[in-house]
């Protein structure tokens, strides 16, 4: 249970704000709203804090490190109801703003808002002297003077992103992505030190941000989210914040409280030693200490890259270090660099969003530090079938690039989308009619019904695909009835095996095919069997074909001798076609067998 | 603080920022351990290689030196990979020596690291060529000196070859002042500095544009060796224009430079020759090798050396002890043979980007135009129905081009125009519609020099060549070249074919290059490879469009990309 500062003084009074406004000395008039940031920044102020913990008495300081280290890793701390000097010590504490009493549903407590766990506890530590036996000696300067916005965690984020965009990332039973696929993500990374661990501690990130999600209800795979263009509009600062966070949602928050606080006070050039932590912390019993449980947060801190690690020694990463104190490199806008070749360089210092653009816009080389794209016909085409216009396209990369397009670039763009939208392949449903002026009588219904989207020629129609029924519906409100049935140009492809079998069939018939093909007609009503239609030997050629094509159940309509007058029924889950006999299994299960020459006629169970 | 101009990259690339004004300091600093892979307009990029590294080494940088340079100039901290790399890489050269033998017999590849030794003399590559153990390394017989280097460059262990080269037969020989047609003459600042880049290594290549003065780099460093000197040349036409520089700009009499070809078998203190005639080769042995191989020559000249066949190669292993330098503008082995060059010419000593001399005025400005020409309705179907092989060939030969070809005529008809194509049949059909020479492989020597020379003269102004013409032929006053047809991507020809017409010009005009291609077909993807080279040298291809009668159009409709959608 823990309790953020925002959530704890928008439910406070306000006699309890003006008490806390007097001692912090923050101007408040009742009645009017205080700026919240106004007063965060007063209670975190070190000084401030420094100054209530001065305020204590050697007793009240004893009572507050006990609880503040010993007691409870969320800073919740059990009511007290009698005088005592811990009393004394929360009333103190609770006056100046840093510690109060919340209400839960099963009692009281006091707690220290998460916002002040970290001053509160480096107050405390400094008073105890803590601090000095856990820093090194060894004093090493640091490389840089500014957190470079390209960093190891926004690097490898960026290129799973890209990767799992243009190719979703497998994943195994248990959940994580195939190892082979990670693996080969290391060594297109950054740096080769990066190692699985890294692109592992990337991908939790991306996942917990709803970045890489379930492209289907399968879970089979991580896709990239289609907006994660938004998370690429946020600062730097922002960005660090939330690996920070995140680390502390999901691991030991009083050693990570504890590593974070003293890291973030330390000097640019000083280290904090491994060894002197441990010997401090287990002398003086730390809650939820111990050296796994501190080895496991350091790790999963190198791997987010906040934190570096050289002979047991540790410090903040070079960003997190002057992240934190909002020191970031500058970000260039319209930075990038398109070449006469093609290539296409994304500096460093590129705004995130402009190199996520870039990204969507060009054939990733190389996802380093400098990114290097390529405008190629591939690319090209990704944005043609993205629906975005030659204008459109052009004109994102004058947005983007400092140097223009070049002009032989721009023309072969230019060229490839000529080419590359000269032809399209385009899945289209058709109404075909026999009679030109139906089809045309057709088309002013469908258009009416906004079912009608182009006519191919005078005898075909292309209508929406997935609007059938309607369509279906409108034409037999006007009197011309359709058939559901939607076939394919050439006939359903039929499997290899089945090729024999279609071929005895179409063998059989074609000696028997008398008639116009497709023309079906009742020749008469025989005596014990319902209303059945006997056909021509063309069109029960295509129904028991189809039904095997489409494994279909089939009605089968036969003479037990081909002198036999009496037409017999069965109902056949499947069948196929063998020798020139039917052969099949009937509902009952049992097996069916009939020369051809005998099936009289023959229908499909599943179509209405 | 000021932004620095280059960027680490982790797989060794170092791009470098042409805008910042670090630029010119950093370049400078790369130069001597890193290879330059392209330079084109905004950000040039450079690569290390274990060859760079060994070359630096070898030139007395030490890796702790370059990781300095790098530091130094780079914006972000250099990324461990390449500080590993360069200190692994670093100190592999030197580790073994490759030195005279102490008793005189041949030579002798020793170094301090006895494990080194047994693990390279277990490499299948490098076991075959040595000789028995010796003292502190094994023997290696003269004949096999390149063969050990060559395998111990692959094997990842150059060897440091301080054995020497044999010094040859002195010459006497001086640079003129004024060359023999009245000019005055000198050598360039950077001729002057290739030259010393090679003399201070003995072998190596240096590589400079076409029309930058590579003959002239040759010829200074036969000054500097003054010493015996074969020049192996692509053609015997190239052949004759060395002889003619070299009378022109030193003191060599016509006695002394002799012509070993088909023609003529002259063995003089310098003597010319071709690839192919050197190469030649009779049941198991190459008589004109050997017969050259007799002499002491102190130095040799590889011309064009990006175009040793391979057969060359393999003389080349046994001519180690004589000094070597390779001239190229385009160091492109499209069979990817650049090591073997490294292992036996030597390493690149001495480089320069192309649009460096052009700004310098060393050598001519040029534009680059590809022209995309329709294809009839048709050929088109000709197209479309053929084989893909002769579907390269039916792109290159689009009747449309002879159109074009007319036009570009006529917009330059005051100038002095190469058409430069492939296919025999089109550049007949060139000639037919033109009225211009023809110059082919077919054509005689004396009548192609007659035709170079009228050309030269201006009283041929517009002159249709085959490939023939891709190297070595020195056309001062060419200014417009139009390419008709190539060998598919080639990027090395397309250089070449740019270079006959970069000398400068003595009107301080520029020069324009066209590239027509049959658009839409293979012929247009070829022309996107071929033009990569000049691009990275930072060179722009203007793009037009000509119908299918070879007529300029104002470029093809773009058809509505909003007609598609929605069906």
């Amino acid at each position: 249970m823990a309790f953020s500062l925002e959530t704890i003084l928008s439910m406070l009074s306000e006699e309890g704000w003006r008490t806390i406004a007097t001692h912090a000395k923050v101007s408040y008039k009742p009645g009017k709203p205080v700026a919240f940031q106004k007063m965060k920044s007063r209670l975190t102020n070190p000084v401030y804090i420094a100054e209530a913990l001065h305020a204590l008495s050697p007793e009240e300081h004893e009572i507050l490190t006990h609880w503040m280290l010993r007691t409870r890793e969320d800073l919740t701390f059990p009511p007290i109801t009698t005088e005592s000097v811990a009393l004394a010590m929360t009333g103190k504490l609770g006056h100046r703003g840093l510690m109060y009493q919340i209400q839960t549903p099963y009692g009281w407590v006091y707690t220290v808002p998460t916002e002040l766990a970290s001053p509160l506890l480096y107050a405390v530590l400094q008073h105890n002297q803590a601090i000095t036996p856990m820093i090194a000696q060894r004093r090493t300067p640091r490389s840089v003077d500014t957190a470079p916005l390209w960093w190891s965690l926004v690097h490898n984020v960026f290129m799973i992103l890209s990767h799992a965009k243009r190719e979703p990332l497998p994943l195994a039973q248990q959940g994580y992505v195939y190892k082979r696929v990670t693996n080969k993500l290391v060594t297109k990374s950054w740096e080769h030190r990066n190692d699985a661990d890294v692109l592992e501690a990337a991908i939790y990130f991306a996942r917990r941000l709803g970045l890489l999600v379930y492209p289907d209800q399968n879970y089979r795979t991580l896709q990239t989210d289609s907006n994660v263009q938004s998370f690429w509009q946020n600062s730097p600062e922002y960005i660090l914040q939330i690996a920070k966070d995140m680390l502390v949602t999901h691991s030991s928050p009083m050693v990570q409280n504890l590593l974070w606080t003293v890291l973030g006070h330390l000097e640019a050039d000083q280290w904090i030693d491994l060894d002197g932590l441990n010997r401090w912390a287990l002398k003086e019993r730390i809650i939820g200490y111990n050296t796994y449980v501190r080895d496991y947060v350091v790790n999963e801190a190198v791997s987010l890259g906040l934190v570096e690690l050289d002979q047991g020694l540790c410090r903040y990463t070079d960003v997190a270090y002057w992240g934190q104190r909002g020191r970031f490199e500058s970000v260039e806008a319209e930075s990038i660099v398109v070449q006469p070749t093609g290539e296409v360089l994304v500096p460093p210092s590129a705004p995130y969003a402009d190199r996520w653009a870039v990204d969507n816009l060009a054939t990733p080389v190389k996802w380093d530090r400098m990114g290097v794209y390529q405008i190629d016909r591939k690319s090209v085409e990704t944005i043609i079938d993205q629906g975005i216009p030659l204008e459109t396209y052009l004109d994102s990369w004058r947005g983007l690039s400092r140097t223009g397009i070049p002009a032989n670039v721009q023309t072969n763009i230019r060229d490839w989308y000529r080419t590359l939208t000269r032809h399209r392949l385009l899945k289209a449903t058709i109404i075909h009619s026999q009679d030109a002026a139906e089809s045309s009588k057709i088309e002013q219904i469908l258009t009416k019904a906004k079912e009608f989207r182009m006519r191919l020629s005078p005898h075909d129609l292309i209508i929406s695909e997935p609007n059938l029924a309607s369509v279906q519906k409108a034409l037999e409100r006007a009197g011309i009835p359709i058939p559901a049935r939607v076939d394919t140009p050439g006939g359903v492809a039929a499997d290899a095996d089945d090729d024999a079998m279609f071929d005895e069939i179409d063998e059989f018939y074609d000696d028997r095919t008398d008639r116009n093909p497709g023309q079906a007609v009742i020749q008469a009503l025989l005596p014990g069997i319902p209303l059945v239609p006997i056909l021509d030997p063309y069109t029960i050629q295509t129904v028991v074909r189809e039904a095997m094509t489409n494994r279909s159940p089939l009605t089968v309509y036969y003479v037990e001798n081909a002198s036999d007058k009496t037409v017999t029924r069965v109902d056949l889950d499947s069948a196929y076609i063998k020798d020139r006999h039917l052969l099949g299994i009937d509902i009952n299960q049992q097996a069916f067998s009939m020369p051809l020459d005998r099936v009289r006629s023959a229908m499909r169970r599943d179509l209405p | 603080m000021e932004r620095r101009p280059l960027i680490v990259q982790s797989d060794l690339s170092l791009l470098l920022e042409v805008d910042n004004p670090g630029f010119e300091e950093a370049r400078q600093a790369l130069v001597g351990f890193t290879e330059l892979v392209k330079s084109p307009e905004h950000i040039h990029t450079y690569r290390i290689t274990a060859l760079s590294i060994w070359n630096a080494v070898a030139a007395g940088l030490s890796p702790d030196d370059m990781i300095d340079r790098l530091n130094t100039y780079s914006q972000y901290p250099v990324p461990d990979t390449a500080s590993y790399f360069i200190q692994d890489q670093g100190r592999r050269f030197g580790r073994l020596q490759l030195q005279k033998s102490p008793d005189s017999d041949g030579f002798w590849l020793t170094s301090n690291d006895s494990t080194l030794l047994s693990q390279v003399s277990r490499h299948r590559a490098v076991a075959p060529v040595l000789g028995p153990a010796f003292g502190n390394g094994f023997r290696i017989r003269p004949e096999h000196r390149g063969l050990l280097k060559q395998a111990l460059a692959k094997a990842g262990w150059p060897a440091h070859d301080v054995a020497g080269y044999e010094s040859g037969l002195p010459l006497t020989v001086k640079l003129r002042d004024v060359s023999l047609n009245g000019q005055a003459f000198g050598l360039r600042d950077y001729q002057v500095d290739a030259v010393k880049a090679f003399s201070a290594a003995g072998n190596g290549v240096v590589v400079l544009p076409c029309g930058a003065g590579k003959t002239m780099v040759g010829i200074g460093a036969i000054a500097y060796e003054a010493t015996h000197t074969l020049i192996l040349t692509t053609s015997v036409a190239a052949l004759h224009q060395w002889r003619q520089e070299i009378l022109d700009k030193t003191s060599l009499k016509d006695e002394d430079i002799g012509e070993y070809s088909a023609r003529m078998k002259e063995l003089r203190p310098i003597t010319l020759t071709t690839y192919q005639l050197l190469s030649h080769r009779k049941g198991d042995s190459y008589p004109h090798f050997d017969a050259l191989n007799t002499h002491d020559w102190g130095l040799i000249l590889y011309d064009e050396v990006h175009l040793l066949p391979a057969p060359v190669f393999r003389l080349t292993a046994s001519l180690q002890s004589r000094k070597r330098m390779g001239l190229t503008a385009t160091l492109l082995r499209e069979d990817g043979r650049a090591d073997d060059v490294f292992s036996l010419i030597g390493p690149k000593r001495f480089d320069l980007p192309w649009k460096d001399l052009e700004q310098q005025g060393w050598i001519a400005s040029a534009q680059c135009r590809e022209i995309r020409v329709a294809l009839s309705d048709s050929e088109r179907e000709r197209y479309a129905l053929a084989e893909d092989a002769d579907r390269v060939r039916i792109a290159a030969e689009n009747p449309a081009k002879l159109g074009t070809i007319e036009e570009l005529l006529q917009e330059h008809r005051q100038d002095h125009v190469l058409i430069i194509g492939q296919y025999l049949s089109q550049l007949k059909r060139v000639q037919e519609r033109v009225r211009a020479p023809l110059l082919t492989g077919e054509t005689p020597l004396k009548e192609r020099e007659r035709l170079y020379q009228a050309f030269r003269d201006g009283t041929i102004p517009v002159l249709i060549v085959s490939k023939v013409a891709n190297f070595s032929i020195d056309l001062p006053d060419a200014n417009v070249a139009i390419q008709i047809s190539g060998t598919f991507g080639s990027r090395q020809e397309e250089a070449q074919r740019l270079g006959r017409i970069l000398r400068p010009k003595s009107d301080g005009g520029q020069a324009t290059f066209y590239s027509i291609v049959s658009e839409d077909t293979r012929e247009q993807d070829f022309a996107q490879k071929r033009q990569l080279f000049l691009c990275e040298q930072g060179y722009r291809y203007e793009i037009a469009h000509a119908d299918a009668t070879g007529a300029p159009t104002d470029g093809p409709q773009v058809i509505p990309f909003s007609t598609y959608k929605g069906v």
